[in-house]
């Protein structure tokens, strides 16, 4: 029972990791190269760009959408981090951080949520 | 040093030998450089003429007995399938690593053996085969499914480059390739028994796509690719129950009876293994491909730090009671400053290293035969996702 638990556990785990790699391997350059391109270029076109961003930010899905980006690419992250760890032997650390941070990654979706409401 | 007394062009031999019970030192033999010697040729000739104590395997000497596996200069190889004319200067011959040494070259493969043994990796028909039976044909198409898994000859050199093998238990990457072997088999009936054992702690998830095992398999079993489709398997198998109650359970009584037949080997690998050399914290400098793999997942910290910064753009472009423009002039300013220009300089080649090794390694499961549907759900589903939100800000 506790064997199927776990593997339960490591199957929704993998499973959010996947889909926040995808989401962040499709979008996070292209919103990278995006956030350069407004930077860098002359202050009103940026002001312009972060207009859209706005107007398209007061749609209920849209915030729902980044929310959900945000959150997944931090559960993936956090699932990194914790291998990362593993694989550098620190056997405390990861013991102690990488619950730690899907927690932070699982508590992104309501914190976002309330903070774009 | 010991040499071989004809004057041809020669190579230099540093073997790790290493006594029972004893420390590993270096033996360096000078042997005649021939352009159709293998390492294994090499071997067989200091022990006929050099150094009769020499210990190591061999056998078939053409590449289908898996028996001469040696680490040659820091890689894992097959010493029947690797020439000295390749080779530059003094040739390192090592044991495989992550197995307790017998002898010189020999290692002790048990613990590998007992993966084998756990993940039942041989053929579980639905029905007991009887005599006179008819044959259990197969199309060419079900043969294709699995064949290029069937091809693995059990020379453990994936285990010895995997490194998660060698740090911590895991059930390794043949056992694992064989497993989803015979899951794709239309013959077998025992995948739920199989998918039970490969979605615990020591199964596939200890897999981090370090890619190793693939490069040095001599037989292009490709593990790394059947332990990914492996993993997509074990993830529906252990999602299924959740998503789909009152429906029969999917290891049913005759196969989870099996799921006892682990033996003596379901013990810990690390109590198996014996005296396996331990690897310290930087066993990633010592390859290429360690390194790579290194740098590809630290890519993970600028993930998280460019979602955080997300976050906190989209909470500025959000905040409550402020007139639009004031909180667009709040956030070109977030944009424009040193600190997120210097995050979104540094975040860009690691999160396009991230993009392309990630798209690079999803068809992996793509290719699976197993669970297809479920696949393609989970990839279309953020690719949908993707599309709608770069659509809303180009309308």
């Amino acid at each position: 029972m506790r064997r199927q638990t776990s593997s339960r556990s490591h199957a929704l785990s993998w499973l959010l990791f996947g889909a926040g790699g995808t989401l962040t391997a499709l979008l996070f350059p292209a919103l990278i190269i995006a956030g350069l391109v407004l930077a860098l270029s002359d202050p009103s076109v940026a002001r312009e760009g972060m207009h859209r961003a706005a107007v398209l930010l007061d749609a209920r899905w849209a915030r729902w959408g980044l929310v959900a980006l945000v959150t997944l690419a931090l559960w993936h992250a956090a699932h990194r981090i914790g291998l990362l760890l593993h694989d550098l032997r620190f056997p405390v650390a990861r013991r102690i951080l990488a619950p730690l941070l899907y927690v932070m990654a699982a508590a992104a979706a309501p914190i976002g949520l309330a903070l774009l409401r | 040093m010991m040499s071989a007394s004809d004057d041809e062009d020669t190579v230099v031999l540093r073997i790790v030998r290493c006594e029972p019970g004893g420390d590993p030192t270096a033996v360096e033999y000078t042997v005649p450089r021939r352009r159709s010697w293998s390492i294994l040729d090499a071997l067989q000739h200091i022990k006929d003429r050099i150094d009769p104590t020499l210990s190591f395997r061999g056998s078939c000497r053409m590449g289908i007995c898996g028996s001469c596996g040696v680490k040659a200069d820091g890689t894992p190889v097959l010493a029947c399938g690797t020439f000295l004319r390749d080779a530059r200067g003094p040739l390192v011959i090592e044991p495989l690593d992550h197995f307790p040494v017998e002898r010189d070259l020999i290692v002790g493969v048990d613990d590998a053996l007992g993966s084998l043994t756990q993940l039942q990796t041989y053929l579980r028909p639905a029905t007991p085969a009887r005599p006179g039976d008819p044959p259990r044909r197969q199309t060419p198409a079900q043969l294709r499914a699995y064949r290029h898994y069937s091809m693995c000859i059990n020379c453990m050199l994936c285990y010895s480059a995997c490194p998660q093998y060698g740090l911590d238990d895991f059930l390794g990457p043949a056992a694992l390739a064989l497993a989803q072997r015979y899951n794709l088999d239309s013959r077998d009936a025992g995948s739920a028994v199989r998918l039970e054992r490969a979605g615990a702690r020591d199964g596939v998830w200890r897999c981090t796509v370090v890619g190793t095992c693939t490069e040095v398999c001599p037989a292009k079993v490709q593990p790394a690719t059947a332990i990914q489709q492996l993993k997509v398997a074990s993830a529906t198998h252990g999602i299924r129950p959740l998503v789909s109650r009152g429906r029969a359970p999917l290891a049913d009584a005759s196969t989870s009876s099996a799921s006892d037949d682990t033996g003596p080997s379901s013990a810990p690998a690390s109590e198996r293994r014996r005296d396996h050399r331990a690897m310290g914290r930087l066993w990633w400098t010592r390859q290429r491909s360690y390194r790579r793999y290194m740098i590809r997942e630290s890519t993970a910290l600028l993930t998280a730090a460019y979602a955080v910064f997300l976050l906190y753009m989209a909470v500025l472009l959000c905040a409550g009671g402020l007139p639009i423009e004031a909180r667009v002039e709040r956030a070109t300013r977030a944009l424009v400053s040193p600190g997120a220009l210097l995050l979104h300089a540094i975040a860009l080649p690691f999160l396009a290293l991230h993009a392309f090794s990630w798209l690079r390694i999803a068809p992996l499961l793509l290719s699976s035969g197993h669970s297809r549907a479920w696949v393609v759900a989970m990839w279309a589903a953020p690719v949908l996702a993707a599309v709608a939100v770069v659509a809303g800000a180009l309308s």
